[in-house]
């Protein structure tokens, strides 16, 4: 492992600055991880919608942060550089259970007729889009409906509206293909919608 | 649903998937991602401008479709910061490091 330096001044630092020193300033580190580890816990949280994975991998990507400071190459914030990491770090993790790939994916709330028809519930329609200032207001309900979204679904969603990662980004992460990722986003916006026009309806938010 | 909505959708239906420029709302459906990720051909984003235009579910599907990744995004606005710290504490001690 080359010697990490010294990164005081994060997190715009780059390249050049963080081999200026030749030992690693523990206090740098901390301060490093101070400034990141809240936002870093948060899209673990979106990930894998739980607290215990989620500090687990935010302390994993820490961990591979510190071995590999020396790739970092300053092409980007120090910043952005640890979000890649922990998201990777999260995305494995949520691999490795085994119902991510099985669950079942159907579109949630679509359907059509025999003519490819939109059949709507009037009682639905449109009701989401005028309720969305009182969504912007009410966070905290749909945090709770986008965390229990089905994983694989969550994952892609997560990823691409709310990180903002590109399609083929999200695919990267996911190791699917960009056509993929495509129908997981649409099938949990679908289900998403779905959840949030029950809770419209029940008078919740 | 009343019969005559019932109708109405029928007789769009048949319309839909017989006229050239004309898409179903299945179609209009399949296409709705890669049309907000800006991906359709211009050809395309016409007959998907065409369809929403002419049909009032579509239009308030996407409608609704849109507020809801609108509001996923803002949900998290203000949760990234709250915890900072909290993990500082217990870098130091790693409780398990997989592989
Ligand atoms: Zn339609």
């Amino acid at each position: 492992m080359a010697t990490p330096k010294n990164f005081a001044g994060l997190p715009n630092a780059t390249a050049a600055s963080l081999h200026r020193s030749d030992t690693v300033d523990p206090d740098a580190f901390s301060a490093i991880v101070r400034r990141n580890a809240g936002r870093m816990l948060a899209v673990c949280r979106r990930i894998l919608g739980n607290e215990e994975d989620a500090r687990d991998c935010v302390q994993d990507a820490f961990l591979s942060a510190f071995k590999n400071l020396a790739r970092f190459e300053g092409r980007s914030t120090i910043a952005s550089w640890l979000h890649r990491i922990v998201v990777n770090v999260a995305i494995t993790r949520l691999r490795r259970r085994r119902w991510f790939r099985e669950e079942p994916l159907e579109a949630a709330s679509v359907r059509f007729d025999s003519e490819g028809c939109r059949i709507v519930d009037q009682a639905h329609s449109l009701r989401l889009a005028e309720a969305v200032f009182e969504l912007h207001q009410r966070k905290s309900i749909v945090r709770e409906a986008i965390l229990d979204l089905p994983a694989g679904l969550r994952a892609a969603l997560a990823l691409r509206d709310i990180e903002g990662y590109s399609t083929a980004e999200t695919a990267d992460f996911l190791g699917i293909t960009p056509a993929a990722v495509k129908v997981r986003l649409h099938r949990a916006r679908l289900a998403l919608k779905q959840k949030l026009e029950a809770m419209i309806e029940a008078g919740q938010p | 649903m009343s019969s005559s909505r019932r109708v109405l959708r029928k007789l769009r239906g048949w319309m839909n998937r017989r006229l050239p420029l004309l898409l179903t709302c299945a179609e209009m459906d399949a296409s709705v991602v890669d049309y907000l990720e800006g991906e359709l051909s211009p050809d395309q984003r016409r007959r998907f401008h065409l369809h929403t235009r002419l049909c009032d579910d579509c239009r308030s599907f996407l409608e609704s479709y849109r507020a809801t990744i609108a509001v996923s995004r803002s949900a998290f606005d203000h949760s990234t910061n709250e915890l900072t710290g909290l993990l500082s504490a217990e870098h130091s001690q790693p409780r398990r490091h997989p592989n």
